[in-house]
Order: structure tokens, then sequence, then C-alpha cells
């Protein structure tokens, strides 16, 4: 693949929570990341594994009780997004970056007709006057596939179904033509034939508009269906990243085949058991010294115990793991790839 | 093909009042069920799916008791279940919840939670349902100290081994399970499929089991059933729906389920148009007619009925039988 240029860097990403008489959360613990121009990043785990924190760091959105480490960095465009001031973060919201969230009804103004919405954000970003942003608007409205656009804009948010809003917020966001679009966990709430739908909507507009797209998910179909390249956080960190076809063929991390192998297939007869990951997640305020998947993963030896594994390059795709997953080696075997 | 069955529903219905204007002068009704025949066989698993709303989680409400029907019968081991005593269905049938955490009681011990049922039917002593809990907890993989815990110290695939503990309690012949793994993280899905799978076979206990994600339905069933707007649409044995599903609904909405495969990427796919319609006022004849890729005229006009086709399995469709009438009988 031809080199792109890069968007968006995050560099040593590391938040954390404090609470007065509670010990201290690791919420996201040196993620590193970068998403290119132009390309779809899924960005794949658990609840509680760092995943929207990790966005939500990127416009500036987290609670005001989550701190980030000083040597973190999110670069976009020269600027160190966790450097700036909260009037220039609200100029690049929904103008450079927009996000749209799972549920839409949270972040649709329920008093607010769909067009005053819509137009309010081309009014404030990109200074058209009122008669031209309600064209755009349903232009836009009419490209995620909503008929009868203009009857539409007059409606409220309640009036539409789940859908039909997931489509607004798609429409919304891409208004002002950002860069980036962040969308976190966009079909989980919606059925799995409008799920079809929007997400096809999605990737439609993104060649079109050639916008980067951060996808957030929990869901391994949605991510094989849609994403470039796929990074895979467990409890914080980054513990795998790599170009969708490779993930898919032969994961590295024991933890993203175990995900992998913990779906229950469509294909072929059904009747052989699925493999589950044992265990839980650890708690982020006891997290242990050396691997956070050690307590579950079936590699484990004494070296992840105790010392923590960094994301390191391992055939040209990055992973962080002593004993990844490799290709025609068994668990049995693995001490031959030990070094 | 299905041994004898354990429970049989016939004809279900469920319409709710709808008030419409302020004085509540116009009455309508929502069709949640309308219409339903199906049966579960003993140590079966049954799948139920569809889209929301579609009345897959009412029919299980009504199966436990929980809901009254509007028309339409259901019963268990031959007996009308209208005419049984609720608190005697308790022993035979049991649900378990999608939400582990609000279908937990909070104040109550885990222990307590288990031995609640146990207590209500005045199974064994004090010492005795002590055991059990302890025997339950072990089986559902918690250790006899977690019952002295209170729910709220305990993730939701462990509160969900909670709520499976407490239906497995008293025996019953019967589990609705209700969107059981959904609101799971997927590691732990498995985990808990793998759990119900296995009491399955310890228990021979049958399963109910209604879900929206495809894939952990055909994991667990053996026959499932596919729900659109309050009705049928289709029965099949898992690996014949998937390898030959009849309706266009059940072929639609198996092909728009994302697969962890991106080699998959290019395939035919069939994407639905447009959104569900209501269930408060459902398309004339088909109901799937609106969104339909194959609708003809009579479509519009006809409602089909569920036919069993040659290969044994059911679906109400007109091309369904159109099709079976085209083959030559076979003797």
């Amino acid at each position: 693949m031809s080199k792109r240029e890069t968007l968006l860097e995050i560099n040593n990403l590391r938040a954390f929570a404090e609470k007065t008489g509670e010990p201290r959360s690791q919420l996201v613990n040196s993620v590193n990341f970068r998403i290119d121009k132009g390309e779809i990043v899924a960005l794949v785990g658990e609840s509680g594994c760092g995943k929207s924190v990790t966005a939500l760091s990127i416009l500036g959105l987290n609670a005001a009780s989550i701190e980030y480490e000083s040597e973190s960095e999110i670069r976009f465009h020269d600027e160190n997004l966790l450097q700036l001031s909260d009037r220039k973060l609200r100029k690049l919201r929904g103008n450079d970056i927009s996000m749209i969230f799972q549920d839409p009804m949270f972040s649709l103004n329920p008093l607010k007709k769909i067009g005053k919405q819509m137009t309010e954000a081309l009014l404030q970003h990109k200074a058209a006057d009122v008669r031209t942003a309600r064209q755009d608007a349903e232009k836009m409205i009419e490209r995620v596939g909503i008929t009868d656009p203009k009857r539409q804009l007059d409606n409220y948010p309640y009036q539409l179904s789940g859908g039909m809003r997931q489509r607004v917020m798609i429409a919304m966001a891409l208004l002002c033509k950002p860069e980036l679009l962040i969308a976190d966990e966009p079909t989980t709430a919606l059925d799995v034939t409008i799920q079809a739908q929007i997400l096809e909507i999605m990737k439609d507009l993104q060649q079109e508009l050639d916008v980067s797209i951060l996808l957030i998910t929990h869901d391994l179909g949605v991510v094989a269906e849609m994403a470039d390249r796929v990074v895979v956080m467990y409890s914080g960190q980054v513990v795998e990243e790599a170009d969708v076809y490779a993930l898919f063929e032969q994961p590295l991390h024991p933890y993203t085949n175990g995900l992998l192998t913990s779906v229950p297939t469509l294909e072929g007869e059904s009747d052989e058991r699925i493999s589950a990951i044992r265990g839980t997640v650890p708690s982020p305020q006891e997290l242990p010294k050396g691997c956070n998947f050690y307590d579950r993963c079936t590699r484990r030896t004494d070296r992840c115990k105790k010392e923590e594994p960094l994301l390191t390059n391992h055939g040209g795709r990055n992973v962080a793991c002593w004993h990844p997953v490799v290709e025609g080696v068994k668990d049995d075997e693995r001490t031959a790839i030990r070094n | 093909m299905m041994n004898e069955p354990l429970l049989e529903i016939s004809g279900l219905k469920k319409y709710y009042p709808k008030k419409d204007g302020l004085f509540q002068g116009k009455k309508s009704w929502i069709k949640a069920v309308d219409g339903m025949d199906l049966t579960i066989g003993k140590g079966e698993t049954l799948g139920l799916v569809g889209e929301s709303g579609c009345g897959k989680s009412t029919t299980g409400r009504m199966i436990v008791g929980l809901e009254d029907p509007t028309e339409g019968t259901v019963s268990f081991k031959g007996n009308d279940l209208s005419r049984v005593d609720k608190r005697e269905l308790g022993k035979q049938m049991q649900m378990i919840f999608q939400d582990p955490f609000s279908s937990l009681n909070p104040r109550m011990k885990v222990s307590d939670v288990i031995a609640e049922p146990l207590r209500l039917h005045k199974d064994g002593s004090r010492a005795e349902q002590q055991r059990r809990v302890d025997e339950l907890l072990e089986r559902v993989g918690l250790r006899s100290e977690h019952g002295r815990r209170y729910p709220s110290e305990f993730s939701g695939g462990q509160r969900q081994r909670i709520g499976i503990a407490r239906a497995i309690a008293l025996s019953p012949s019967l589990i609705v399970c209700d969107e059981p793994v959904s609101a799971l993280d997927v590691s732990i899905q498995a985990q808990v499929l793998n759990l119900l799978k296995d009491l399955q076979k310890e228990l021979g206990v049958s399963y109910l089991f209604i879900a929206h994600g495809i894939q952990a339905v055909k994991y667990i069933s053996d026959r499932i059933a596919v729900m659109y707007l309050g009705k049928v649409v289709e029965v099949a044995s898992k690996d014949e729906l998937f390898r030959n599903p009849k309706h266009p609904y059940t072929e639609s909405l198996l092909s728009a389920v994302p697969r962890p495969d991106p080699k998959l990427r290019g395939r035919d796919r069939i994407i639905l148009k447009g959104d569900l319609p209501s269930p408060e006022n459902p398309p004339s004849g088909c109901r799937f007619h609106t969104r339909c890729p194959k609708v003809m005229d009579v479509c519009k006009q006809v409602e089909p009925s569920l036919q069993v086709t040659r290969d044994g399995t059911y679906a109400a469709c007109h091309l369904v039988s159109e099709a079976e009438m085209k083959q030559p009988q076979e003797a």
C-alpha cells in the first residue's frame, strides 16, 4: 500500500482518574497509534478497555476528573490537542473533527427541529447565510438516504426512528466536511438490517468525502466490514495493531486470538464448541505488574508475570506480547519462539 | 424429528391498548404478537430471532406467565397454562433476563437470591437449601463464598451466572432466556453460552433462547424461529435455516449480519430499504411486503400462512407456496 499522509497521531497517551479516598485508576496507559488521511481505523476492545476515553481525549470531551500525563500527545495539524484552549477546541469540534455516538437521542437536542440543529452548525463554522445553510443541510440529509428531506428538516428528533436519527447524526457530523469523523459504536443500538444500511452509507460517504474515520466498536464483524487498519485495546493498552486483512488472517496477540475464536461463526456446521477466554478483565485500580492479560492468557510464562510487554514491531506488525501467536506454532511449543 | 412437545403455543396474540388524544377517545391497538404457533420439544433449544419490536420478548413473557395473552393458548405438558396455578408454574419454568444489573435484587445477598425459589416452594430444610445453593454456585462457575456477597460486587458475566443459578435451582424443564448474552462482552458471552450448553446436557432442560444476535442463536439452538412484526415467518432446523433460508426476510437478515472476515467484503448482500413498519398499523397482506426485495402483487393483498415445505421447514411466504406447488408431488 502506498504511504499516505498522517492526519492524527496519538503518542504515549496516558490518562488516569483520581477520586478522593479511592486509589488512582489508570484508564489509558501508553496508547500509540496514528490515523492516515482517508483511512478507516477501528479501535476495538471490550467495555472498560479505554477505547472511549481515548476517543474523547481527541476532542477534549473527557470528564474534568480525568487527567493526562505530561508526555501525552495527540498531534493534529502540528498542534497538540491536549494542550489546546477551550476556545480553539470548540472551533475544531464539528468543523475539523466531528463525532457521532451510539445513541443519537442523547446527542440531538430534543427541543429543536432537525433543520435548525443542522444549520446552526454550518452557520457557526462555515459562515454561510441561512438560505445556503438550509440548502446544504437538505442535500446532506438526502445523501444519507432520507426521503423527503424538506419535510424531515421540520421534524423533531422524537418523530424519527432510531435508524433515521443515526442518519441525521451522520449528516450533521459530515456537514462541515471534517477531516476526521470519530464514530463511537455508531450502530450498536440498531437492528441488524438497519445497521447494514448505516454502515453502507458511512462507507460510501467516507469515499466520497475522503474523510478519515476512527471507528470505535466491540463488534468484530463491523471491524471486518469497514476498517483498513485495526487497533486492539485491552485494559487501557494497545495490545495489537495491524492491517485488517492481516489481523483476521493471523492475530498475533493471544487476546485478539481469543476474541476471534469466541465469536460463533455463521459458516459451516455449528456443533463445535467455541473457545471462551477464561476469567475477567482486571480492575483499573489493581492492574498487575506484568502483562495485563496474564490471568486470562493461555500462552503465559513467568516473564509475563514480571515484565510488562510493550508494543513492538513483529514482522511489520505491532504487538505487545512476549509470546505472540505465530502461525503453525502450537501452544505447547511456545518455548521454541521464546527468543 | 422432534420428540414429544413440552410446550405448545397456538394462535397466541397480545395487543396493547394505545390511547390517542387528550381525552383518550380514540383507542388503537399495538399488535405486539399477532397470531403465533410454535412448539418446543423436550430437551430442545428453540431460538427466537427478530428485530426490536417484533414481539419475541412478549412471547417469552407470555410463556412464563408474566403477561396474559389477549387470545390463544399456551399449553405446557398438555395442560392449558391459563388454568395452571402460577406458583406451581415457577417450579417448571424459569426465566433469565437480559440485564443482569437490574434483574437481581441489590439488597439481597447472592445466596439469598439463589435460595429464594427454594424457600418459596419450601424445598428442603434450611441446611439442605444452603447446601443446594453452594452446589449451584459451583455449578455455574462461582465459589460458595461468593454467596455472602451482594450482586453489586460482581461483573456482568458473573451476575448472569447468578441469574442462571437461580433459574436452575428448582430443576425446571423449561427456561426462557431473554437476550441473556447481549449485554455482555464478547469473551464473556462465549463463557455464558458454553455454560448454558453444558447445563442443558446435564439437566435435560429445554430453552427458549430469545436474541437478536444471530451468531449466538445459531450456536445454541437446535431449531430457529424467525419473527417479523408479531408473526413467525419461518421455522427450521438451524443448519437448514442457514444453508437454505426460505423466507426473503430470513435471507436478508442473515445477509445483513456483519461477518468477522474481511475477505467476505465483496459478497453479494441484500440491504433492505426502509424502516420497520409500526406494529400499531402493520402493512396489509404480507407484513414484509413494504421491504421485500421479491414482492409480488399478491403479497400486498393476501397474508401468507405458515406452511410446511418439502424439507420439513415452515415458511410464510407466497413464493414458497408457489415453488412447492410447481414441484411434482413425490410419493
